[in-house]
């Protein structure tokens, strides 16, 4: 009874990192629209535009970090599991729960820690992004790389959680060698397994 | 503990965490941050976070969401259907026609797509029970199913060109110039040795009544709607690369746009699949970006440990001539390879060959064609071979794994006979980057 509503809450908290999920989707379309738009300023106007390209890395670098949480919750980080899959579904759990807890937490926490700190410094300062002539303020890019980071530790703290019901009752969880069916894989990195 | 000692169990540890089936963007991210406490202590992370900051602020990688969505888009447009039809057509009559028909397949959708493995789902789903229903050889259906989809490697645009040209700062169209090449040759070689083999073992590949047997109105319609859409986008993307048009993020951009545009003319497109393209994607997308991401977090701290200098004295210690430190190099790939993604392969070990080969004055070019073409085999070859097991994941049990096994060999063979090409004659990778005058 507790840990239905546990693993309830668990889906509910799922929503944040698939909500920046969806963000991270139509970031790739404002990226590829700004992108068609810089070719069609520069070859039919002749009019170039100064902010293309820094905000395409910009798009892109903040897309892949707040799409990281959703990617985990969809078991999509390539895990090399011929072997481990081998192992007993409990103790693929425990090791998962064990690795995140104790050093993968840490390192991303602390990590989304400095992250948030840089962006506020930027902010307050009102740094300017130098690597472009058109220099925009960095802080909504430092920002959009601490939300990433946080939904991602948020996400790591949620899978924990989910590892440690795993340990308890396996049937409950799908096990970390599982992945979703055909429509969600993306069948490009897999060494097999 | 000395820094060279931390240097040196960061990859037992790295292999430690990534057969216990951690994903291995966290292993690497997590080797790091432990061998960089002893140094940094609590300001380890700060170092974490100037490597994302910096990795998220690479604008080569902006190509890869392009790339991505385009090539997926096009898996939704049913284009793979209608350039069977069309190679068919023309090919079909050929001894060994529907193999030919299928890697001719390949090929072209191996150049607008550069995912690898998708190349090989796409084709093997269409042309297996095709092959099967006129009783072609089964080893020679699995050859040909696991070498095309191999493609997606070597034929540019491909993803892992990308994030080769991100890691050792080359130029995006320089790379897919060195080895657009030894693609074509390849699969010139792929496409004889099949013809060869039809023509010798005639039983292998039985002919196809009518196959092709159309009038010519007919036929030129199928090619006109099936080939030469994808052929244009091609041209076009890759072109506008090539001769330094557009960066590639925007020659991308511009082919999902077709990619589009195509799936609108064939009336396939609709809002789930366009949903569908972009959640793919962005997996996809956040996948890749996060091993570069963890892979350049782990070279950083093994360079800050002096690791880079271990290996070059590990080298030194060795005495080889300089070609036998390239063959060690590639040999590396090729074994790392059999139990990593591609992707991994090229952040783990690129980072820290790239000063030897900077020490040795080796061509770049002409070493990233070499290593894309190892990365390319070590996809192929058993028993370790991603190609096998995707093969396995979409081919009916009839065949075995003795029929893959045995229909990969050749194959092989035609991958060692480019890369010997390459290894004696630097020219096929080094003369198009050359003649060109990239973007950036």
């Amino acid at each position: 009874m507790t840990e239905s509503r546990l693993q309830a809450v668990l889906r509910r908290l799922d929503m944040i990192g698939t909500a920046l999920g969806h963000v991270a989707m139509a970031m790739i379309l404002l990226l590829i629209g700004a992108m068609i738009y810089e070719v069609i300023a520069r070859k039919f106007f002749n009019a170039p535009s100064m902010w293309a390209i820094t905000t395409s890395y910009m798009f892109n670098g903040t897309l892949f970090l707040i799409g990281a949480a959703f990617t985990l919750r969809l078991n999509q980080h390539v895990r090399i599991d011929f072997l481990s899959s081998r192992l007993p579904v409990r103790l693929q759990h425990a090791v998962n729960l064990l690795f995140y807890v104790l050093i993968l937490l840490p390192a991303l926490s602390s990590t989304a820690w400095f992250a948030v700190g840089k962006a506020w410094k930027a902010y307050v300062r009102g740094t300017l992004e130098t690597m472009s002539a058109w220099e925009p303020v960095i802080w909504p890019f430092l920002t959009g790389i601490s939300i990433g980071l946080a939904s991602f530790v948020l996400q790591i703290l949620i899978e924990a959680a989910r590892h440690g019901i795993g340990i308890y009752d396996p049937r409950s969880v799908s096990a970390p060698s599982e992945r979703p069916g055909q429509a969600d894989v993306a069948p490009d990195l897999r060494p097999g397994g | 503990m000395d820094s060279e000692t931390l240097a040196a169990l960061m990859f037992p540890l790295l292999f430690g965490f990534v057969f216990l089936g951690i994903p291995v963007a966290f292993a690497l991210i997590a080797t790091a941050f432990l061998m960089a406490l002893p140094a940094f202590g609590g300001l380890a992370a700060l170092q974490i976070y100037g490597v994302i900051q910096h990795t998220a602020s690479q604008f080569i990688l902006s190509a890869v969401p392009p790339f991505v969505f385009m090539g997926v888009m096009l898996e939704s447009s049913g284009i793979s259907e209608r350039l069977f039809r069309a190679m068919q057509v023309w090919l079909g009559r050929l001894p060994g026609g529907l193999s030919l028909a299928t890697m001719g397949m390949a090929g072209i959708i191996a150049a607008s797509t550069g995912i690898v493995g998708a190349v090989e789902i796409v084709i093997g789903v269409m042309a297996i029970p095709v092959m099967l229903r006129y009783a072609y050889n089964r080893s020679l259906i699995a050859g040909t199913i696991c070498a095309g989809g191999s493609l997606g490697t070597m034929i540019p645009p491909s993803i892992v060109v990308v994030i080769y040209a991100s890691v050792a700062n080359e130029s995006v169209g320089q790379l897919f110039a060195a080895v657009l090449i030894p693609g074509l040759i390849m699969v010139a070689l792929f496409l004889g040795y099949i013809l060869v083999r039809a023509l010798i073992f005639k039983a292998d590949a039985p002919p196809v009544p009518d196959a092709g047997a159309m009038p010519l109105v007919e036929k030129l319609k199928v090619t006109l709607t099936g080939i030469f859409p994808a052929a244009l986008l091609i041209a076009a993307v890759l072109g506008a690369i090539l001769l330094g048009f557009a960066t590639p993020t925007e020659a991308a951009s511009v082919g999902a746009l077709g990619a589009v545009l195509l799936t609108l003319a064939y009336r396939r497109f609709s809002f789930s699949v366009l949903y569908d393209t972009l959640k793919r994607t962005l997996v996809i997308n956040c996948m890749i970006l996060l091993i570069v991401a963890g892979g350049n977090i782990f070279a950083g701290i093994f360079r800050l440990h002096g690791g880079n200098r271990l290996v070059a004295d590990i080298v030194d210690f060795l005495q080889l001539p300089d070609a036998g430190v390239v063959a060690i190099l590639l040999l590396v790939v090729f074994v790392a390879g059999f139990v990593l993604d591609w992707v991994s392969v090229v952040l783990i070990t690129l980072p820290i060959f790239l000063p030897l080969l900077t020490a040795l004055q080796v061509d770049p070019m002409w070493f990233a064609a070499l290593m894309i073409v190892v990365i390319q085999t070590s996809y192929l070859t058993p028993p370790m071979a991603p190609s096998i097991f995707y093969l396995r994941s979409i081919a009916p049990p009839s065949i075995s794994y003795g029929h893959m096994y045995r229909g990969v060999l050749p194959f092989i063979a035609c991958q060692l006979i480019v890369l010997a090409l390459i290894a004696a004659f630097p020219s096929f990778a080094t003369y198009l980057p050359s003649q060109l005058v990239g973007f950036e």
